[in-house]
């Protein structure tokens, strides 16, 4: 495992830094590269999720089975092109084991919290983009005005700061936005949800509200929980989510949760009270366009357009009265 | 209300209220009083033995009827005393694939909804609501009525519109990108 690991990530960082962000080769090759001498069904299936783990995607042939010499194509994951030239060296390489698993997680966790003009609300978010873009609960975000377009942060360094929230879903669950300030953060790679498997050992991080007070100046304020997955993709009104039995208290809303790799999975935001297997993360990959869409517009264009406070769509068009997505009223919401 | 031969007071001011006069504090607080006590009635009727433990510090009636939960209370709008019944159906979605079409189909079934109930939004919610002036509801079958109304409607409807459109149309990739 050692050397497919360290063939994965040799090739990952030579996509990275080279001029090319794609490479042919043999799948003899890459098998050779990941240590094994025999081609079975189950060594090249693993191929994807070893490469996949390091960020790089896999083009095979699909129309039959693959030959020792089909020509592979073996590219950087489009949201790792993506944020690759400024997030090359944050991003955590994968964990091996839940407690490096837990310290990258923690590493790249934020309290997140309403300003009191706006709400009492507070929760967790977690970055993913070394220039600052957070994951957080849309719920989190959400005052009694609706969703609210600044807030404060903290980050896992203790700094201090707001952020702009500039996309947010209220039936998903879950907001994004550029923290003010100044990195480069420590971030989360983000990870394959549609890999996870029942039973998969999963960790949750979040910071508890109620500890808040308790704790000492100084004192670490995020908890991690651990625990399994109970269904990958458990579909209840029409979304797709991870059921778990990792515990969420209140104030964990938005904290990410990372599969044993330290790839943040999916996206913590609610739970069945009294139901040990009934806690719901968001699987990522809802986000992802979502991501790409705000990394390719960058961090100075955070403050631009106007969000709206009850669909969370963000018009960066011309100036109208109206939402676009759901028409309410602006000038009623707008702040 | 309006037959009230004991309280000769509630008759004068339920005659100024159907008048269009200008009421009294006094007159306004008889006439909330009874037109609360016409909503315990109802729901006396319907089984809840203490209305008081639905109620809030506000004077506002919590009702549920099957998966449909509503509030009944006396609003004041301008001085004009109303009864304002309104349960809630459903959040209205984030995608505006769905919010167009459940903006037109509540619409149109407000087209063919009797008497003052209606479908609305308000804020974040759709919601079935029904206002009526004091004046006009002249005894306790009157705001059974309505109160019937909107929590029947909302039981009937709010699954058939959850199940179309408390969703979303955002799909998660087959495959890691």
């Amino acid at each position: 495992m050692a050397i497919a690991e360290r063939y994965a990530s040799r090739l990952a960082e030579q996509l990275r830094r080279g001029p090319r962000t794609q490479s042919h080769m043999s799948l003899r090759a890459i098998l050779n590269g990941l240590g094994h001498t025999r081609r079975t069904k189950a060594v090249v299936a693993s191929v994807h999720q070893i490469l996949g783990a390091h960020g790089l995607s896999v083009d095979f042939t699909v129309d039959r089975p693959p030959t020792l010499d089909d020509q592979v194509a073996v590219a950087l994951a489009p949201l790792q092109r993506a944020i690759e030239p400024v997030a090359a060296a944050e991003v955590l390489r994968p964990a091996i084991d839940l407690t490096a698993a837990a310290d990258r997680a923690l590493s790249a966790t934020i309290e997140v919290r309403l300003r009191p003009a706006d709400g009492d609300s507070s929760g967790t978010g977690f970055v993913i983009h070394a220039d600052g873009l957070a994951v957080t609960a849309c719920h989190v975000v959400t005052g009694e005005r609706g969703i609210v377009r600044r807030l404060a942060v903290r980050t896992a360094k203790r700094k201090r700061g707001m952020a702009s929230v500039v996309a947010a879903h209220p039936k998903l669950d879950f907001a994004l936005l550029w923290l003010d300030v100044p990195g480069p953060h420590r971030c989360l790679s983000i990870g394959d949800p549609r890999t996870l498997r029942a039973a998969e050992q999963v960790v949750a991080v979040g910071h508890l509200s109620f500890l808040d007070e308790l704790l000492e100046v100084g004192t670490l304020r995020s908890t991690v929980t651990t625990g399994t997955v109970a269904n990958p993709a458990a579909a209840i009104h029409g979304v797709e989510w991870i059921q778990m039995n990792t515990d969420i208290d209140p104030g964990n809303s938005g904290g990410p949760l990372v599969n044993a790799a330290g790839q943040v999975v999916g996206v913590n935001v609610w739970k069945y009270p009294d139901l040990g297997a009934g806690k719901m993360a968001l699987p990522i990959d809802y986000l992802l366009d979502d991501i790409e869409r705000n990394v390719r517009l960058g961090k100075p264009a955070a403050a631009k357009g106007w969000l709206c406070p009850l669909c969370g769509w963000r018009d960066l068009g011309r100036k109208r009265w109206f939402c676009l997505n759901c028409g309410v009223p602006r000038g009623r919401w707008q702040k | 209300m309006a037959n009230d031969k004991e309280n000769p007071a509630l008759s004068k001011a339920f005659e100024a209220l159907q008048e269009g006069k200008t009421l009294t504090s006094r007159q306004r607080r008889l006439l909330t009083d009874a037109a609360e006590v016409a909503i315990d009635n109802f729901m006396r009727s319907v089984g809840i033995v203490n209305p008081a433990e639905f109620t809030d510090e506000c004077g506002i009636r919590h009702l549920k009827l099957g998966s449909a939960e509503g509030v009944a209370f006396i609003d004041e709008v301008e001085g004009d005393l109303y009864l304002h019944v309104e349960a809630f159906v459903m959040k209205v979605p984030s995608d505006q694939e769905l919010i167009v079409p459940l903006y037109r189909e509540l619409l149109e079934l407000n087209l063919d909804i009797p008497g003052t109930c209606r479908f609305a939004i308000r804020d974040d919610a759709v919601v079935v609501v029904a206002t009526e002036d004091l004046g006009v509801l002249r005894d306790d079958s009157d705001f059974a009525r309505h109160i019937h109304w909107v929590m029947t409607y909302t039981d009937a409807m709010d699954s058939d519109l959850a199940k179309k459109y408390d969703r979303t149309t955002r799909k998660r990739p087959a495959k890691r990108r």
